[in-house]
């Protein structure tokens, strides 16, 4: 049996630190920091858009309930009337990922910070924490969830559950999911994103998982361009200004598009 | 070994260099969570227009209405939330989050200028770019607008015409902590704030003027704003209600201190 000289030793250690290299450079070379902007491939209007995806396998009582809620809508009452009370949960991850304004993405070391133009950030731990326990009284439900993430080779790979049961939006006490889902205390949410080879466009693939909701996986996917040199503009709604109370009032159903 | 050698080689030709994560190995990285020091708002009084101290009182008023109305508090509100600030550096961009409503604030490190006057909407946060002079980030930021909470700790208020520069720097304590130190300059000069800045320890001018500096302790908490307190737009009463956060009131009237501050390297 040869024995180990010292040059075969240092020839190992440095194989394993140059893997060490090459995989810690990987999260270097696929940093998605930036301004990405949704890509719509001209839906006509929002509602449109957010349900222009393969269609879901829903539960028939979803079904029932998305058939009350259009019927509702319908008849002119798109005023969800619920109390906001300091219990509501901030945040509606679907609606952010889909909406117009681009998304500000920063990758740091150990977390993927994903803003919007209103307001909030949402969070993706990338520091190999797990999730929390999401039942325990402790753990307070944003819109956003609570979202780990690990890279698998070129691709950001995030788990989101713990979303909250009712919402205070605006329109509906429930977050609903493009097509026609929903998201809640159930639901699991697994996203993929990756860049393109040139960088300048990120795919994001979204699967829904909720056997109170689904019958099945809801798969879908959009794409987000690059927006080099641009910066957000901010919401600015006041609700003390008289035409913001104005505006809530009004119908957020779009007129038929011709 | 020249077969080490040549390995060794070809690892740093293939990672550029680069052993650690994306910043860590060319800039200091100030990502993590950062809470405010108890006695980081022991800030030094500027000298004022007459019409900036005059105005005062309505400015208060306005900073309270804001506040009230779950506005977006903006720079330099945001900086001194009482919360954990979380704090995200990429290459290209720095986010810093707050607890109280506000936007994300975005400061851009990848070179760009700002943007022309009359081709920029102003915000809360004011447009922010930064560069790093050594181990400190030199943050320039303008194009504020006229909503938010505007007051400047010390006194003074941010208008549209205000010019902020931050010096950011890692500076080493205790129990494996690390602080930040910002700086800042907020002299009122004829509705601008004029700005020359040092870093110095929490309190003490390192401008004759009035420059301080702001020390935050990096956090190890890992369920961020546990508890948060959450901003409701209530076009009804007004009013913002909040859930309860663990504060206790410092021996300096008009201050709070957050407890988990005491966690620090825990």
């Amino acid at each position: 049996m040869p024995s180990l000289s010292i040059e075969r030793i240092v020839a190992t250690a440095v194989i394993i630190l140059f893997g060490c290299c090459v995989l810690t450079a990987r999260s270097a070379e696929h940093d998605i920091s930036g301004m990405w902007l949704v890509q719509d491939p001209g839906s006509g209007n929002f509602t449109d858009w957010y349900n222009n995806v393969p269609k879901p396998s829903l539960r028939p009582e979803i079904v029932k309930d998305n058939e009350a809620l259009a019927a509702r809508e319908a008849a002119g009452d798109v005023i969800n009337r619920a109390e906001r009370l300091a219990s509501c949960p901030f945040g509606n991850l679907p609606m952010m990922m889909a909406s117009s304004p681009p998304l500000n993405i920063v990758q740091s070391r150990d977390e993927v910070l994903i803003g919007a133009e209103a307001n909030r950030g949402r969070f993706i731990y990338t520091d190999g924490r797990s999730h929390p326990d999401i039942r325990s009284a402790d753990y307070v439900a944003t819109g956003f969830g609570h979202s780990i993430g690990r890279w698998e080779g070129d691709t950001l790979v995030v788990d989101t559950i713990g979303f909250p049961a009712r919402v205070c939006d605006s329109r509906r006490p429930v977050m609903v999911t493009p097509g026609g889902g929903r998201a809640k205390e159930t639901t699991h949410l697994i996203e993929r994103f990756r860049l393109s080879d040139d960088g300048e466009m990120l795919s994001v693939t979204f699967t829904w998982e909720d056997p109170t909701v689904l019958l099945a996986p809801h798969t879908y996917s959009y794409k987000y361009k690059r927006l080099a040199g641009a910066t957000p503009i901010e919401n600015n709604d006041d609700p003390s200004d008289p035409a913001y109370q104005q505006r809530l009032l009004q119908s957020v159903i779009p007129p038929p598009q011709k | 070994m020249q077969f080490v050698a040549a390995f060794m080689a070809l690892s740093v030709a293939l990672t550029g260099g680069q052993t650690g994560a994306p910043t860590a190995s060319v800039h200091p990285d100030v990502s993590g969570y950062w809470e405010l020091r108890y006695d980081s708002l022991s800030v030094p009084a500027p000298s004022l227009t007459a019409k900036a101290a005059a105005d005062q009182p309505n400015q208060r008023r306005g900073d309270i209405q804001a506040v009230r109305s779950c506005i977006n508090v903006g720079v330099p509100a945001l900086m001194e939330d009482r919360a954990a600030l979380d704090i995200r550096q990429s290459p290209t961009v720095i986010g810093i989050v707050a607890k109280s409503p506000s936007s994300v604030r975005y400061i851009y490190t990848d070179g760009r200028m700002h943007p022309e006057k009359d081709e920029a909407d102003p915000t809360t946060n004011g447009h922010s770019i930064g560069h790093w002079e050594g181990d400190t980030l030199v943050v320039d930021t303008v194009g504020f607008n006229d909503r938010g909470v505007r007051s400047i700790p010390g006194g003074g208020v941010r208008t549209s015409n205000s010019h902020l520069t931050e010096r950011y720097r890692l500076l080493d304590g205790v129990n494996d902590c690390r602080s930040l130190s910002r700086g800042t300059t907020r002299s009122f000069f004829k509705n601008r704030i004029h700005m020359s800045s040092g870093i110095t320890k929490s309190g003490r001018l390192a401008n004759p003027v009035s420059t301080t500096a702001i020390l935050m302790m990096r956090s190890e908490q890992k369920s961020y704003w546990k508890g948060r307190t959450t901003c409701i737009r209530d076009v009804n009463s007004e009013k913002k209600r909040s859930l309860r956060w663990p504060f206790q009131q410092s021996q300096q009237p008009g201050y709070w201190v957050q407890q988990l501050i005491l966690r620090c390297g825990a």
